[in-house]
């Protein structure tokens, strides 16, 4: 402990912080930045939660009760893109911030005031889309996937949701740009690329398919702009354009999208389950190349969202069959998982609740969308409740759950005291609950031919929707716990050591708790590196 | 953080990055990425111009 203790010595001269509004606002230190993210994401999950609650009180019963239909659709657009861009990247981001330079040994990220830049762009992007509920014609209502025709029939809105697109995507392309320059430059001497954490690792591989794709939806979205406001008709049928071009530029974007949601999950997952076990991750190096495979699959499936809009068969058959191959690499990880546990010495902490919650709940999803991959049973589950209940399970039990996970084990960590376990483990079982009671029956709904995005149904889809929204609402009560479980950590935790959990190896777990402002400004000793990465 | 147990010492003991070098490789990496975002948003659209213009 003596070069630990070396080390945090070293730090107190150096822990100038500044103080007041210009500390965030100025901000370039990496926790205070992902602090921000994470207080933006949560923020976020709350607004797009609220935006839910009133999608399944219209679907309580049959019948128009509270919105209009228009209103519904803007509900149901602005809910998926404030959940998938300003809930779960940012909130992502905001883990990567705190995470990867404590993880590589580094004393913050590369590029700091990239990284300022980065978030702040954010509460604009996301003020320009919100507020577009209070121009004429409402906020953008026809699906976040965006499709041309209808898309352009958008009011007023229009231009403020392009705009906030470009923005969010601004964002992400620079910090992705950010990490993986870090990740690259920035790792101590000794941390090689094999012996970064898993978490470090999916993050390096979403930066890369941040890069390549974000740009793809900047382009896409730019040419939907032209299509509205300049005469052209890239999109559009009547002047030589094709509409189907966009759902596959989009879905170019939106698959490797749906891993850039998740891939950290797999990170975290990762961290958690070996720690919680007390034995080292199975399997290291496969879970590497496992993520890196599914990376790579991400970009050669997209059609797959898109198996009804009329294509060859060939085309078909190769997505269908693309799709199935991520099977491989996914089921390399999930018994890699498992095999983490066997014969090792579980317990059952907050962390490793939801990391199992994941592991069973996700993998639920991973299932349903294989059944979403072969083409012919895609053709009774396109645009139905079955596609919502599949990403659902894939998101909320699966990424949500397991950024929960992360802030419940790094918690201790980043604020130097423990939450109350307790009240942390009802927040657990009472999401695990209801995350199933409101979304496992939509699988039923869709299978029986409920479609998806509309306010009303026929009258024998009532039983399942009303059981789906009290599912709902039980579900966005009880995400009520997480931030005062928090706020009560912060103001009145007791205080932990460094290893806030007894099993927990990696460089961060040897900085004292809560790390100081500025950590590693010199790069961990052999010494440490060597206990840290001990398993 | 498994695959260590594997390590040797000597690939622990990396001598340090000189910071000038560090400085240099940080900036060229992130305008090579810059450049990699900037080729992607252009060249969708370019591809699409030049699909419409057969």
């Amino acid at each position: 402990m003596a070069e630990h203790h070396a080390h945090a010595a070293a730090h107190e001269d150096h822990d100038h912080k500044p103080h007041g509004w210009r500390r965030w606002v100025y901000a370039t230190n990496h926790k205070d930045i992902g602090t921000m993210y994470l207080v933006f994401a949560c923020t976020m999950f709350f607004v797009g939660g609220a935006m839910a609650m009133v999608i399944r009180l219209e679907l309580f019963q049959p019948g128009l009760q509270y919105v209009d239909p228009q209103f519904f659709n803007s509900m149901t657009t602005m809910h998926a893109l404030v959940m998938i861009f300003g809930a779960v990247m940012p909130g992502w981001t905001g883990l990567a911030n705190w995470m990867i330079p404590m993880q590589v040994g580094a004393p913050d990220m590369a590029l700091p005031r990239l990284n300022n830049f980065s978030f702040w762009i954010l509460p604009f992007a996301f003020l320009l889309l919100i507020s577009s509920l209070f121009v004429p014609g409402g906020a953008p209502a026809g699906g976040w996937t965006m499709y041309p025709p209808l898309v352009l029939q958008t009011g007023a809105s229009f231009p403020m949701l392009i705009f906030a697109v470009h923005l969010m995507g601004a964002s992400s392309i620079l910090g992705a740009i950010n990490i993986v320059v870090t990740i690259m430059n920035m790792r101590a001497p000794g941390i090689t690329l094999l012996r970064m954490p898993l978490f470090v690792w999916t993050w390096l591989i979403t930066a890369y398919l941040l890069i390549a794709v974000m740009p793809v939806l900047a382009g896409a979205v730019t040419m939907l702009l032209t299509d509205h406001f300049f005469g052209t008709t890239f999109f559009t049928a009547a002047g030589g354009g094709d509409p189907v071009m966009f759902q596959h530029i989009f879905w170019f974007f939106g698959h490797p999208e749906v891993y850039i949601l998740i891939l950290p999950a797999f990170g975290i997952i990762s961290e958690i389950i070996p720690t919680f076990s007390r034995k080292p991750l199975f399997g290291y190096e496969t879970m590497v190349y496992a993520v890196a495979s599914i990376a790579f699959l991400s970009f050669i499936v997209w059609a797959h969202h898109m198996f009804t809009v009329g294509m060859p068969l060939a085309a078909q058959l190769f997505f269908m069959l693309s799709t199935m191959l991520i099977a491989v690499p996914t089921g390399v990880k999930v018994f890699n998982w498992t095999a983490t546990m066997w014969k090792g010495s579980l317990s059952f902490e907050p962390p490793m609740l939801f990391a199992l919650a994941f592991l069973f709940l996700f993998t639920i999803g991973g299932f349903s969308g294989l059944m979403c991959g072969i083409v012919p049973a895609d053709y009774q589950y396109q645009d139905t409740y079955f596609v919502v209940a599949h990403f659902h399970y894939v998101l909320v039990p699966g990424a949500i759950f397991a950024m929960m996970a992360g802030v419940y084990y790094w918690l201790p960590k980043w604020t130097g005291r423990m939450y109350d376990q307790k009240l942390a483990t009802w927040h657990f079982w009472l999401s695990a609950i209801f995350v199933n009671v409101l979304f496992f029956p939509q699988h039923f709904l869709g299978l029986a031919g409920m479609p998806r995005r509309i306010p009303d149904y026929a009258v024998q889809f009532t039983d399942w929707n009303m059981v789906s929204s009290i599912g709902g609402f039980g579900f966005g009560l009880a995400q009520l716990l997480f931030p005062y479980i928090i706020i009560k950590c912060i103001r009145s935790g007791s205080p932990v050591g460094n290893r806030a959990w007894e099993g927990a190896h990696g460089l961060e777990w040897e900085l004292p708790s809560p790390p100081p402002y500025h950590s590693w400004t010199t790069p961990p000793s052999d010494a440490v590196i060597a206990r840290g990465a001990e398993h | 953080m498994a695959g260590q147990g594997r390590m040797s010492a000597a690939a622990v003991a990396q001598a340090p990055v000189d910071e000038a070098e560090r400085r240099r490789r940080v900036r060229r990496s992130a305008i090579l990425f810059a450049v990699i975002a900037a080729a992607f948003y252009f060249g969708f659209i370019a591809t699409m111009l030049m699909r419409a213009a057969r």
